[in-house]
């Protein structure tokens, strides 16, 4: 068999935030780019964001999530960006090949530069009864209620108190749905205040220090028995619907197949593609940026794929040594301010630690 | 669950969101029953919209399965459309008359 | 009542609010309920007056100068958190005016009337709605601004159109039996069948050779997670130790046809 083969100068997999601010700081350098994209549509998980966003203005802050998919993939189109959707990749070769199903087929995409941009994959969790229909994951919930339209379920049960939890607990009230409540295993609740409180405040209870024991059916989800832990007794909650939101890991298949050492960082989700402060791997052309590089915010997303676009362009002789270290640190300035305060702390050290490593 | 309750369906009023991803509303046959649709959305959404959770019944134990993942990962929409067999439903976007089958479904 | 503990330009001593609080008696004013420091400042840019301050160090706590702010709402509408409120007293006769953010999808229309709710979600009881202001459009936030007795002014954090029907959750002994259930969802391999003959493997890669697990339909692309976590807890390894499925092409199921140059 042989396929086609077509030669690019740039390619970044994934066009979700990461992904295209790593092809605008390339294009911008006056590379070559083309964004591959399984989806329909630009933006990754932006697109089913429907919350304002924190950070700063440069991040869209104060902007909901799919406003600012629509406004980088804007920017992208009009420097000249190819964003080639419904594009799958299906294989990164040792060689530096990638292997893509487009809409007319298979071929091979061979490019001086790659940028892995494939973000993050949601963490499950296994109890009796998980693999009822009804039982899912929380960002499942949030394509279902926000991109079509269409509710997991009347009543339903959150499990996970961090960030996602909250924000998809809150969009499912928004949606029509009852929240029957929102339980985690830990005895203090995971995410911001702020998203706690939105949510705590339209009635929903918080069932903390509990666990799932199972949940029960017949063709679906009807009800979950919850216990206390460590107090031995247990509650019956009436649902239809079980997201969730346990955590996220680097999405990295990728990274592994092409070669890269691969890391484990607890802090950061899970197997990840070595990389150093200038998100190259140690694969030569090789870049990673965004939850593929560690899960953390959306904003770093940004941030970090601006900072994989110039170490690309660098690397591909568009840009000189010096500019692109000056542009590089007004990056690290930005990372350095969104991983402050409490919550960017451990980020932070792990990937400093990986850095190092 | 109540009789005859649902347990999904859409969203009927929605205070941020202008639209959702389907286009017109068509006929689809799920194991040869019709139900409503829209346009170009996933099939594993018109079926939760219709209240459908099933995609599949596991192929040991024979227990119900349904979307777990809705991005094309976790398999457990793996319906036959259209004749063609392991079709991750949350992938396949509705057309009109649309024949889906739920595996493993018996009689 | 817990507030704003940020250092704040309202003056040392004494609640940090009631600056605010007078102010209000004069028309409406924003209490800024920020309480956490999160990388985030739109409120700042929100005020044209100046009224909020957040700095270089975005993490910072907003600080809010009430003598500055004029009640337009707009950092009400902008705050992600949706953490500010705009508080009125100026209308007498014991009562207040609150203006919350609202992006549900209950229809809450001028002279009908909310469900007002405190921060930890009881009913406060209802209240009129006497105003509904849109911002940004179709998809932007309603500004709803509802009466309630002065008493509370400041427990009111947001409004509903219906309450959550919750019914209490039916006690039972949690005293259950364990029953296995699966970790590979497609091959049907129990968490009991990893705890049984972990100690045959040391790797994720054995386990998936000798059990099955990860071979089935999604190759193990959903179950890794799971199997990692049971693997090494058994093993009373980091999961880090146990490793990492080998990663094959395609990282997507593909027809076999495709490849061979079929189309769609």
């Amino acid at each position: 068999m042989s396929l086609a083969v077509e030669e690019r100068e740039m390619a970044v997999v994934g066009s979700g935030p990461a992904g295209m601010c790593a092809a605008l700081a390339a294009v911008r350098a006056g590379a070559d780019v083309v964004v591959l994209d399984e989806n329909e549509r630009a933006g990754g998980q932006l697109t089913k964001q429907i919350h304002r966003f924190f950070g700063s203005r440069r991040h869209g802050a104060g902007k909901r999530g799919f406003e600012i998919a629509a406004e980088l993939e804007r920017e992208c189109r009009g420097e000249g960006v190819e964003l080639r959707l419904s594009s799958t990749v299906l294989g990164f070769f040792p060689g530096g090949e990638l292997m893509v199903e487009g809409e007319d087929g298979v071929y091979v995409l061979r490019a001086r530069a790659v940028v892995m941009a494939t973000g993050a994959s949601e963490k499950s969790l296994a109890f009796p009864g998980w693999t009822l229909p009804g039982v899912m994951g929380a960002g499942a919930a949030q394509t279902l209620v926000n991109l079509h339209g269409v509710l997991p379920g009347r009543r339903v049960l959150m499990v996970g108190t961090g960030n996602v939890g909250l924000i998809v607990s809150y969009q499912l009230l928004q949606a029509g749905a009852e929240v029957v409540g929102i339980l985690d295993i830990s005895d203090r609740v995971g995410g911001y205040e702020v998203h706690y409180r939105r949510v705590r405040r339209e009635g929903v209870p918080f069932y903390l220090r509990h666990r799932v024991v199972e949940a029960r059916g017949e063709e679906g989800v009807e009800e979950v028995l919850v216990e206390e832990v460590g107090r031995g007794r247990g509650r019956v909650l009436r649902a239809d619907a079980i997201c969730l939101a346990v955590g996220l890991s680097p999405l990295a298949e990728l990274a592994a197949m092409r070669g890269c050492r691969m890391v484990y960082s607890r802090e950061l989700g899970g197997f990840l593609p070595w990389h150093d402060g200038e998100m190259r791997t140690d694969r030569p052309g090789t870049y990673v940026a965004g939850d593929a590089a560690g899960v953390e915010e959306a904003s770093v997303a940004m941030e970090e794929g601006r900072m994989a676009g110039i170490s690309a362009v660098e690397d591909l002789g568009r840009m000189r040594g010096e500019e692109a270290e000056r542009a590089r640190s007004e990056v690290r300035r930005f990372l350095l301010e969104l991983r402050g305060g409490p919550y960017g702390e451990g980020k932070l050290r792990a990937k400093e630690c990986l850095y190092c490593a | 669950m109540a009789e005859g309750e649902r347990v999904s369906g859409r969203v009927e009023r929605h205070a941020v969101i202008e639209s959702f991803s389907g286009g017109r509303e068509v006929v689809i046959f799920v194991d040869g029953a019709p139900i409503a649709a829209r346009e170009g959305e996933p099939v594993a959404a018109a079926l939760y919209g219709a209240g459908i959770r099933v995609t599949r019944h596991a192929s040991k134990s024979g227990e119900p399965r349904g979307p777990f993942c809705m991005i094309g990962r976790c398999t457990e929409c793996c319906m036959t459309v259209d004749g063609a067999r392991n079709v991750r439903a949350c992938r396949a976007l509705v057309k009109e008359g649309m024949r889906v089958e739920t595996p493993g479904r018996e009689g | 009542m817990r507030v704003n503990e940020c250092e704040s330009m309202q003056g040392a001593g004494g609640d940090p609010w009631s600056s605010a609080w007078e102010r209000a008696a004069r028309g409406p004013v924003a209490v800024v309920d920020c309480r956490e420091e999160i990388p985030c400042n739109p409120c700042e840019e929100a005020c044209a007056r100046g009224a909020i301050k957040v700095g270089e160090d975005i993490c910072a706590s907003p600080r809010f100068d009430p003598g500055l702010c004029d009640g337009c709402g707009r950092c009400v509408t902008l705050c992600p958190g949706m953490a500010v409120f705009l508080l009125d007293r100026s209308h007498g006769k014991g009562v207040a005016r609150v203006t919350v953010p609202y992006e549900m999808g209950g229809e809450l229309l001028e002279g009908g009337e909310a469900w007002a709710m405190d921060e930890d979600g009881n009913a406060l009881g209802t209240a009129e709605i006497v105003k509904v202001k849109r911002t940004g459009g179709r998809t932007g936030t309603l500004l709803v601004t509802v009466e309630v007795p002065e008493g509370w002014a400041l427990k009111v954090r947001g409004v509903r159109d219906r309450l959550i029907s919750l019914e209490a959750p039916e006690e039972t002994d949690a005293e259950q039996r364990e029953r296995d259930y699966h970790l590979c969802r497609c091959e049907e391999i129990n968490v009991s069948d990893v705890r049984g003959q972990a100690g045959w493997f040391n790797s994720l890669r054995a386990l998936r050779r000798y059990s099955r697990a990860g071979l089935g339909y999604c190759q193990g692309r959903f179950c890794q997670d799971l199997l990692r976590r049971e693997l090494a807890q058994t093993l009373h390894a980091g999961e880090g130790e146990v490793g990492a499925f080998k990663v094959r092409p395609p990282v997507r199921p593909v027809k076999l046809g495709r490849l061979g140059g079929e189309d769609a």
